[in-house]
């Protein structure tokens, strides 16, 4: 097996388009093949440049929407710790940060989302919200001082999510809400980024994780439903926080049944060959957020192994190259900001994501380079030094060493 | 979203607007003011936005609330009234998840709905509203097959009417997977509902899975490159277990292995670069004990799909240590 097969840079992507142009037909294929070639158009276009950061431009705009956010995020209303949040880890991963008086904007912001119950919900005058929590408990640790710390009310928050918790190990995302994997994944992240992790609050969390998982391998966000990398990303992320919990309190890994082996095979089968990037689900598009969803989830499950030593397990990193290029080639806008895919517009929540996957790519290069992207912590998507801060904090013991 | 249709579109706001609207309408949850002038900002803003989830809860409260006011306060309209109740909930569920197909609280509104109507209402009365359910989901699914929320509320819908999965939901799948055989979601429902329907009859099980296999070598034979067929075939090859038993009651024995390893190298004649008939001829091979024959096909893989190139890589260790 030669090296040089490895490389799918050099790869020629139209022999791969021209090799699956001959397909029966259904709708699925057809929005398939529009996309392929979106990307070979910009491949054949002569006055593209070279793949590299526009680190400018996206600071640019970055900071541009700390200031005014345009009408399309009336959508996001309900979702405003969410923005913050999209921003300031996307200005992290830049080695940038807000200013003096933008920080402090988005301290008070977030506090106004706080609920006098507990949590932070979408806006002023909204219910508390465990997703909404999770972003603000990120942002105020991104924005990394004690002042931004001492906004979260830690005795209401933990009773608060605990009120939240379903006998099978679920949580409802708000009070009367849903219950899906993400309402279990941001509870424990925030409970871990906050030092809240008890025995209460993870009582048959891993057996509700095992039971999310698809004949595929996959999981989905509630039992009986397809596997999906967001997911996949919030039950094995949310496993392996379960994880360092026992292995601090019970000096053991997490008992659970979920079939790592059969979950890595499914991810690892949605990086697109001639994309280069990640689809969410078998059969549908790539998107540029799934570089982090899906990327992450390889990683995680990559130290899983390595921590575990089974080895019967197999340790496989994806194609960092071919990630960087369907991110860096296709997805970048001019002005600023990542879109999901050839054809869409840009948005704070692709740039958050994108910018997340690139770190990811970043750790899984085939050779190693300089002027990367800073590391993350995998399990909260914070870089490692805003973690390592919190934890500090909040007298954190549990730490994910990488 | 990819390809996904909308319904009508109410004309929109401008944001100043916007913001304006939804801090009334959050003043009026604060003070629970029902009355029909607050409805109407309230649901202009659920129209607007159906992800304020607030306000989701503030209509949670009144259908609560007024059910019990009726009660005590009109026990001989109450049926009459609170259907109507009901219908005007779920037709502002209805506009809601037209416009936006995938709006978790709008979804989950009608979960609280359906369980509320069950719990306050005649069976001859929330049957209705439980048959709507699947023709909501059924026409959402034509907008969009690979809607999740539309698959998984049907499952959803059965749990709580306390109904098992019926000869029905598999016609409904098996329709859907006619019309598209790379609809992934629907090999996926099927994958659910097939232990359910047939968990405790084994023998039916064995017939209706060498049903299948048919079937899915008609989508492998039709389109070798499509993930949904071959994943799918992988699982019947497995037993179909259902992911909650870890171990499947069907025999999968080596006589229905060898006919489908035939199957594998008919279509590897016609498509002799089909990466998953290779890699499920390689995992038949390692199961025969052909280890020989097996690593060459690896050697293939890490060629034809260098993205798993590590993948492949380690199956070969793995075999190499076992001989």
């Amino acid at each position: 097996m030669s090296e040089t097969e490895w490389k799918l840079s050099s790869r020629d992507l139209e022999s791969l388009y021209l090799q699956n142009e001959d397909t029966y037909p259904t709708e699925t294929y057809l929005l398939q093949r529009q996309v392929e070639r979106s990307i070979l158009k910009i491949e054949h276009d002569k006055l593209r440049g070279e793949d590299r950061l526009n680190r400018d431009e996206h600071r640019e705009y970055l900071h541009q929407s700390l200031q005014q956010l345009p009408t399309s995020y009336q959508a996001l209303d309900a979702s405003q710790p969410w923005l913050c949040y999209w921003i300031v880890h996307a200005l992290d991963l830049l080695g940038d940060k807000p200013t003096e008086e933008e920080a402090k904007g988005i301290v008070e912001h977030l506090s106004s989302c706080q609920s006098p119950h507990g949590g932070f919900g979408g806006g002023y005058g909204q219910v508390a919200h465990l997703a909404t929590t999770y972003a603000a408990v990120c942002a105020l640790c991104i924005v990394g001082t004690p002042e931004a710390l001492q906004v979260i009310q830690l005795d209401k928050l933990y009773n608060w999510i605990l009120s939240l918790k379903n006998e099978d190990g679920s949580f409802r995302v708000t009070e009367q809400g849903e219950s899906d994997v993400r309402g279990l994944y941001c509870a424990l992240a925030v409970a871990y980024i906050c030092g809240l992790l008890t025995h209460e609050l993870v009582e048959n969390c891993s057996t509700y994780i095992s039971s999310l998982q698809s004949f595929d391998g996959g999981l989905g966000g509630e039992p009986f439903n397809e596997g999906h990398g967001g997911y996949s990303y919030c039950g094995f992320a949310a496993l392996c926080i379960l994880n360092e919990y026992w292995q601090a309190t019970e000096n053991q890994s997490v008992p659970h049944s979920l079939d790592i082996k059969r979950l890595q095979f499914w991810v690892i089968n949605r990086q697109l060959e001639l994309e280069g990037g990640f689809q969410g689900r078998v059969n549908k598009l790539v998107d540029s957020c799934y570089s982090f969803w899906q990327g992450g989830l390889i990683a995680l499950i990559d130290y899983w192994i390595r921590k575990h030593s089974q080895s019967d397990q197999v340790s496989f990193k994806f194609s960092g190259e071919d990630l960087e290029r369907y991110l860096l080639r296709y997805c970048q806008c001019r002005g600023g900001g990542f879109r999901d895919k050839p054809g869409k517009p840009r948005d704070l929540y692709h740039t958050c994501y994108a910018l997340s996957g690139l770190s990811v790519a970043h750790q899984n290069l085939k050779e190693s380079r300089s002027s990367l992207l800073p590391k993350i912590n995998y399990l909260v998507n914070i870089r490692v030094e805003r973690w390592e801060f919190a934890a500090a904090y909040f007298g954190n013991k549990n730490s994910l060493t990488s | 979203m990819h390809g996904v249709s909308s319904y009508v579109e109410p004309p929109e706001e401008d944001s100043t607007k916007f913001i304006s609207l939804a801090k009334d309408a959050l003043n009026r949850w604060k003070q629970q003011d029902f009355s029909s002038e607050a409805f109407s900002v309230v649901n202009r803003v659920l129209e607007l936005n159906p992800d304020e989830y607030t306000l989701w809860n503030y209509h949670k409260r009144f259908v609560v609330d007024k059910i019990e006011r009726v009660r005590q306060e009109d026990p001989s309209s109450f049926q009459e009234v609170i259907e109507q109740l009901f219908e005007s909930e779920f037709n502002l569920t209805q506009r809601a998840l037209y416009r936006h197909p995938k709006a978790y609280s709008a979804w989950q509104h009608r979960i609280f709905l359906l369980k509320v109507a069950k719990s306050s209402l005649p069976p001859t009365i929330y049957d209705n509203f439980f048959k709507r359910e699947l023709e909501i989901c059924a026409k959402l699914l034509d907008l969009d097959d690979r809607n999740f929320h539309g698959w998984a509320h049907r499952m959803r819908v059965g749990e709580i009417k306390g109904i098992q999965i019926t000869r029905e939901e598999l016609d409904f799948v098996t329709d859907r997977i006619y019309a598209n055989f790379s609809n992934y979601s629907a090999w996926h429902h099927r994958s659910r509902i097939l232990p359910v329907l047939f968990g405790d009859q084994p023998e039916e099980y064995n017939r209706v899975i060498q049903e299948d296999l048919e079937l899915v070598k008609q989508a492998i034979f039709t389109e070798p490159e499509d993930q949904s067929a071959w994943f799918y075939f992988g699982w019947l090859l497995r037993g179909a277990p259902s992911s909650h038993a870890p171990v499947s009651i069907l025999d999968v024995d080596n006589e229905m292995l060898k006919k489908e390893l035939s199957t594998l190298e008919e279509l590897l004649v016609l498509e002799p670069k089909c990466k998953y008939a290779l890699l499920m001829k390689f995992h038949l091979l390692y199961q025969f004990g052909e280890l020989g024959n097996a690593e060459a096909l690896l050697t293939q893989l890490q060629i034809l799909d260098p993205l798993r190139n590590g993948y492949y890589q380690h199956l070969k260790e793995k075999m190499r240590q076992k001989s």
